[in-house]
C-alpha cells in the first residue's frame, strides 16, 4: 500500500464501519439429505412462532366467524357422535355419547396460563383436591398429533360425587389445549379407550392465523365458573349487580358505575377488579408499561409472589413508578399492586392504583381484600 | 543448598537456571547483540513468569466473582478469551456489600485478557528454557518439564481456535413400535450451546440446498441492516432489528410493541417480537431478526426468525418459507448446526440414586453408533465418552428431572456434549511429558546427591 492511499483506505473503513447497511455474502452451498434438515415449511406465522393469536378487537364484517378460527375434524369413536361446538363457551367441538345425556367431551383450545395453572384450576377447583400433581408425573399420551398428557379422576367432580373426569392436554407455552371428558364414573372409565382414540385422532386445520374462540363479545355466554365479560376493557355494564363478595377494608368506599367491586381511598386511589385478553404474562406488561417500566424478564416474572385472589393462588405484582394510565390520568409517585389470576381464556384481576403516601398503608388491606372476593353462589 | 550445588546455576521454582554473566561489549556488532540479549533476558525472565502467574490468579478469582453475576459464558468471554478487559471488584467489609443496591461500590482494574498472558507465558517459557536453561545433559529432566508444560499450553490454544463443541438430546428409543413422531432418537447432528447462525435452505427434492452465515456477521442487524446475498441468488435479504433475547407476540389491542409489527393475515393485528431482558445464561437467552427478501429492490415477502430450539421434543425446525422464481426457500434463524458422520442412538438410560434420595449416584446412557451399515452398542457415562472419527461423546445431563420412568412419567431423555478437539489427547500428552521431565530430573538429583554423599564420606 503506498502512503498516500493509506489514510484515504482508513477514512473509507472507518464510514465504513459507521454506515447503517452492511452487505455479507453467503458461504458456500452444500448439499444435505432432506431427513438431516427436518423442518415444517409454508406454515403461518403464528403457527410456526408458537405463537396464538390475541383477540381481534373488530372481526371482519359479515364473515361469522373470528379471525384465525381453525377447523376442529377427528375420527368420532363408534358409539360417539359429534355435536354442535359451542366456542362461546370455549367448547370449540362437543362430543356426546349416544343416548347418553350426562357425560360429555369437548376441546378447548389454547386456554392461557400455562400446564401449572390448569391443573390447578381443574384438580383443586373442580376435583377439590388439596394440590395438583406435577405436570411430568401425568401419563404420557398422544393428543392431536402431539405429545399430551392424561389427567385422569374418579370421584367428586364440580360438587357431584360418582363422577369421573378425563382430560387430555398439551401446552405450547403457556397455551393449553384440553380434551376434557366428564361424567358418571361408570360410563367415563368405560369409553377410556374411545376417549383416548378421539384425543389421537384430533387434528387442527388452520384457516389463518390459531386461535381457540371468536372475541369475548358483551353479554357472550361465559363458562361455567367464568365471570362475566362486559363491554371494552372488560367492564360491566352500569348498575349491574357486582358478581363477587368480598370484604372491604375500613375507609375504602364503593364505587357504583361500570367497574367491578370498585372502590375508592383517599384522594386518588382506587381499586376494581375486572378482566383483559391475551396471556397473564401480556397483561402484567401492560401494567408495568403504565408505570413507565418496559416488560419483565423471565426470572421476573417467575419470582413473583403469589396472593390468595377468588379462593385461589394468583400472582401479586408490586410496582412504584410514575403512573399513565390508558385513560390518560398520571400520578407522579404512584404505587400499582395488582393480584391477577388466569380464569379460563381470560386474566381476571384486581388492581390498585394511587400515590405511594396513600397506597403504603393499604398494601397489607388490599392482599387481605383479594383474598376475600369470591364468586356469588 | 548443598556444597556439591554451589557452582550449579541457580534453578528457580519452575525450573529455569539464573542468568549467565554478560560481559562487556568490545564492538558495535557485541553492543547490538548484548542488548538483544538483554531484551530477550527481560522477555524471559523469572519476574516476567512470576507477574503473568499472579495476573492469571487474579484473572481467575476476579472471573469466579464476575460469574456469579453475569454467568459461565459472558465471563470466559471477557476474562479469558479477550486481549483485555476492565475487571469490577465489588467492595464489602465484613460481608456486607459497600453502597447501595444499585450502587455497589466498585474498584475497576484494567488488566489483560488471559488470552496474552497465556501467550506470553508460553514465549516466556520457551525463550527461557533455550537462553536461561544450560543445555546439558543434568538438565534435561527440567527441558523435558518445560517441553510438557509449553505443550499444555498449545493444546489450550488450539481448543481455544479449533475446536467446536454442542449439545446432543436423545430419548429413550421405544422398545417396540415407532415412537412418537418427530421426537428424537436417533440423530447425527449436533447444536451449538450458544452461537446462531443464519441459514438459508433451498429446496431441491430429496435435498436441500444450505448456506450460513455466522452470527457474528450479523452483528450490524442488531442497530441497522445486514444484507445478506450471493451470486447465485435471484434476491437478497435485508436482515434488522436482531435481537439477544426476545419472544415472538401477537400484537393486541393493548399490546404495545417496540419492534415492527409484521401482519399475518389480512384480519389479525399481526406479530412481532418482544424484546426481553438479556441473562447471563446465554443458552436462557433466544435470538431473532426480522428479514426481507427484496427483488430487483422491491420487497417479495417479510418474517420473523427466531432461534427457538425444540430440542429432543420435536427435531423439526420451524423456518421462515418464502418462494422466489419457482423455488421454495427457508430462512431459519438457528444454534449452529454441526453434522456427524454417524448416527447415535439412545437405546437405554439409566440413573441410579443415592440411597432414600433423588440425588444422582450415577447416570448413563446406553447408545448405539450406526455407521452404515454397521452398529456398535457402547456405554457413555462421566469421565467415559464415546470416542469416534475425531469426536468425543460426554455425558452431560438428562431430562426429565422429576418424576421420570421410574415414577411412572414420561420416558428419559439423555443429553451429551459433542466436542471436536483436534487437541483433544495432549493434555494428557503433556502430563506425560511433565511426568517423565520431573521423574528423570528428580532420579538425577537423587544420583548426584548419592554421589557426593558417598564422596563426602570418602573423604571424611
Amino acid at each position: 500500500m503506498n502512503k498516500p492511499a493509506s489514510p484515504v483506505c482508513l477514512l473509507f473503513l472507518l464510514f465504513g464501519a459507521c454506515a447503517d447497511e452492511q452487505v455479507v455474502t453467503f458461504g458456500a452451498p452444500r448439499r444435505v439429505p432432506v431427513d438431516q434438515r427436518p423442518m415444517e415449511w409454508d406454515l403461518p406465522a403464528l403457527q410456526r412462532l408458537h405463537v396464538r393469536a390475541m383477540p381481534s378487537a373488530k372481526p371482519p364484517a359479515g364473515s361469522g366467524v373470528a379471525a384465525g378460527s381453525t377447523a376442529v375434524v377427528a375420527n368420532t369413536p363408534a358409539g360417539w357422535e359429534q355435536l354442535p361446538a359451542q366456542p362461546g363457551r370455549f367448547k370449540d367441538a362437543v362430543w356426546g355419547i349416544k343416548g347418553d345425556s350426562e357425560s360429555t367431551c369437548y376441546l378447548t383450545k389454547g386456554v392461557g396460563g400455562g400446564v401449572a395453572f390448569n391443573l390447578n384450576r381443574w384438580y383443586v377447583q373442580q376435583f377439590g383436591q388439596p394440590e395438583p400433581p406435577a405436570a411430568a408425573s401425568l401419563p404420557e399420551i398422544r393428543f392431536a398429533n402431539r405429545p399430551g398428557r392424561l389427567v385422569e379422576h374418579v370421584g367428586k367432580f364440580n360438587g357431584k360425587e360418582g363422577w369421573a373426569a378425563m382430560i387430555a392436554f398439551y401446552n405450547e407455552g403457556d397455551r393449553v389445549t384440553s380434551l376434557k371428558f366428564t361424567g358418571p364414573s361408570e360410563v367415563v372409565q368405560n369409553n377410556r379407550k374411545q376417549f383416548l382414540s378421539l384425543a389421537k385422532s384430533i387434528r387442527f386445520r388452520t384457516g389463518g392465523a390459531k386461535a381457540s374462540a371468536p372475541p369475548i363479545e358483551p353479554g357472550q355466554e361465559m363458562p361455567q365458573g367464568h365471570v362475566p365479560i362486559g363491554p371494552g376493557n372488560g367492564a360491566a355494564p352500569a348498575d349491574v349487580p357486582s358478581p363477587f363478595t368480598a370484604s372491604v377494608p375500613d375507609g375504602w368506599e364503593a364505587k357504583g358505575g361500570r367497574r367491578i367491586l370498585h372502590h375508592t381511598f383517599g384522594q386518588k386511589s382506587e381499586v376494581y377488579v375486572s378482566e383483559l385478553g391475551g396471556s397473564l404474562r401480556q397483561s402484567l406488561d401492560i401494567w408495568r408499561t403504565e408505570m413507565g417500566l418496559g416488560p419483565m424478564s423471565d426470572t421476573d416474572f417467575e419470582s413473583l409472589p403469589q396472593a390468595l385472589f377468588l379462593g385461589d393462588d394468583a400472582i401479586l405484582m408490586d410496582l412504584s413508578g410514575q403512573f399513565r394510565g390508558m385513560t390518560g390520568a398520571t400520578i407522579a409517585d404512584a404505587r400499582l399492586l395488582v393480584a391477577a389470576r388466569v380464569d379460563g381464556a381470560t386474566i381476571t384481576f384486581c388492581k390498585l392504583v394511587g400515590p405511594t403516601s396513600e397506597v403504603d398503608s393499604q398494601r397489607d388491606a388490599f392482599v387481605r381484600f383479594c383474598g376475600s372476593i369470591r364468586r356469588k353462589p | 543448598m548443598s556444597s556439591t550445588e554451589a557452582n550449579e546455576p541457580v534453578v528457580d521454582a519452575a525450573g529455569a537456571a539464573g542468568a549467565p554473566a554478560v560481559t562487556p561489549p568490545q564492538s558495535q556488532g557485541e553492543i547490538v547483540k548484548s542488548a538483544l540479549l538483554k531484551g530477550l533476558m527481560v522477555f524471559a525472565s523469572m519476574k516476567l513468569a512470576v507477574v503473568l502467574l499472579v495476573i492469571l490468579g487474579l484473572l481467575t478469582w476476579l472471573g469466579t466473582l464476575a460469574q456469579i453475576e453475569d454467568g459461565l459464558w459472558k465471563t470466559q468471554r471477557e476474562y479469558f478469551e479477550s486481549w483485555g478487559l476492565i475487571a469490577e471488584l465489588p467492595l464489602s467489609w465484613w460481608g456486607r456489600e459497600l453502597g447501595s443496591a444499585d450502587n455497589q461500590w466498585v474498584i475497576k482494574i484494567p488488566l489483560p485478557g488471559a488470552y496474552p498472558v497465556m501467550i506470553l507465558l508460553f514465549l516466556n517459557l520457551l525463550v527461557g528454557g533455550m537462553l536461561r536453561l544450560k543445555w546439558q545433559m543434568r538438565n534435561v529432566g527440567v527441558l523435558i518439564t518445560h517441553v510438557g508444560i509449553a505443550l499444555l499450553l498449545v493444546a489450550g490454544f488450539v481448543k481455544l481456535e479449533y475446536s467446536y463443541s454442542g449439545a446432543l438430546a436423545l430419548y429413550e428409543s421405544p422398545k417396540s413400535g415407532e415412537g412418537i413422531s418427530n421426537r428424537a432418537y436417533q440423530s447425527s447432528r449436533f447444536v451449538s450451546f450458544h452461537d446462531y447462525e443464519l441459514a438459508l435452505i433451498k429446496d431441491c427434492g430429496d435435498v436441500l440446498e444450505e448456506r450460513v452465515i455466522p452470527e457474528s456477521a450479523l452483528g450490524r442487524a442488531r442497530y441497522g441492516t445486514v444484507e445478506l446475498k450471493a451470486d447465485d441468488l435471484p434476491f437478497t435479504i435485508e436482515v434488522h432489528n436482531f435481537l439477544d433475547n426476545c419472544r415472538p407476540m401477537a400484537k393486541g389491542p393493548m399490546v404495545r410493541a417496540t419492534t415492527p409489527v409484521l401482519k399475518t393475515d389480512a384480519t389479525s393485528p399481526g406479530v412481532f417480537l418482544q424484546p426481553t431482558k438479556i441473562q447471563p445464561e446465554r443458552t436462557r437467552n433466544i435470538a431473532g431478526a426480522y428479514a426481507r427478501v427484496m427483488v430487483d429492490g422491491e420487497k417479495e415477502a417479510e418474517g420473523i426468525v427466531w432461534g427457538f430450539e425444540l430440542l429432543p421434543d420435536d427435531s423439526r425446525r420451524y423456518p421462515f418459507t418464502f418462494e422466489v422464481g419457482g423455488d421454495r426457500y427457508a430462512l431459519d434463524l438457528r444454534k449452529v448446526v454441526y453434522d456427524l458422520p454417524f448416527s447415535v442412538r439412545l437405546d437405554r438410560f439409566v440413573k441410579r440414586d443415592h440411597p432414600g434420595t433423588i440425588v444422582a449416584a450415577d447416570y448413563r446412557s446406553f447408545v448405539t453408533v450406526l455407521d452404515g451399515s454397521q452398529e456398535r452398542e457402547s456405554q457413555i457415562y462421566m469421565n467415559t465418552p464415546l470416542r469416534r472419527d475425531e469426536f468425543v461423546i460426554y455425558q452431560t445431563s438428562w431430562g426429565p428431572q422429576k418424576g421420570g420412568r421410574p415414577d411412572g412419567g414420561p420416558p428419559w431423555y439423555s443429553v451429551f456434549e459433542v466436542a471436536k478437539n483436534p487437541s483433544d489427547q495432549w493434555p494428557m500428552y503433556a502430563c506425560f511429558v511433565i511426568g517423565i521431565g520431573l521423574f528423570v530430573h528428580m532420579l538425577m538429583k537423587l544420583t548426584r546427591f548419592l554421589q557426593s554423599s558417598t564422596r563426602t564420606s570418602l573423604t571424611s
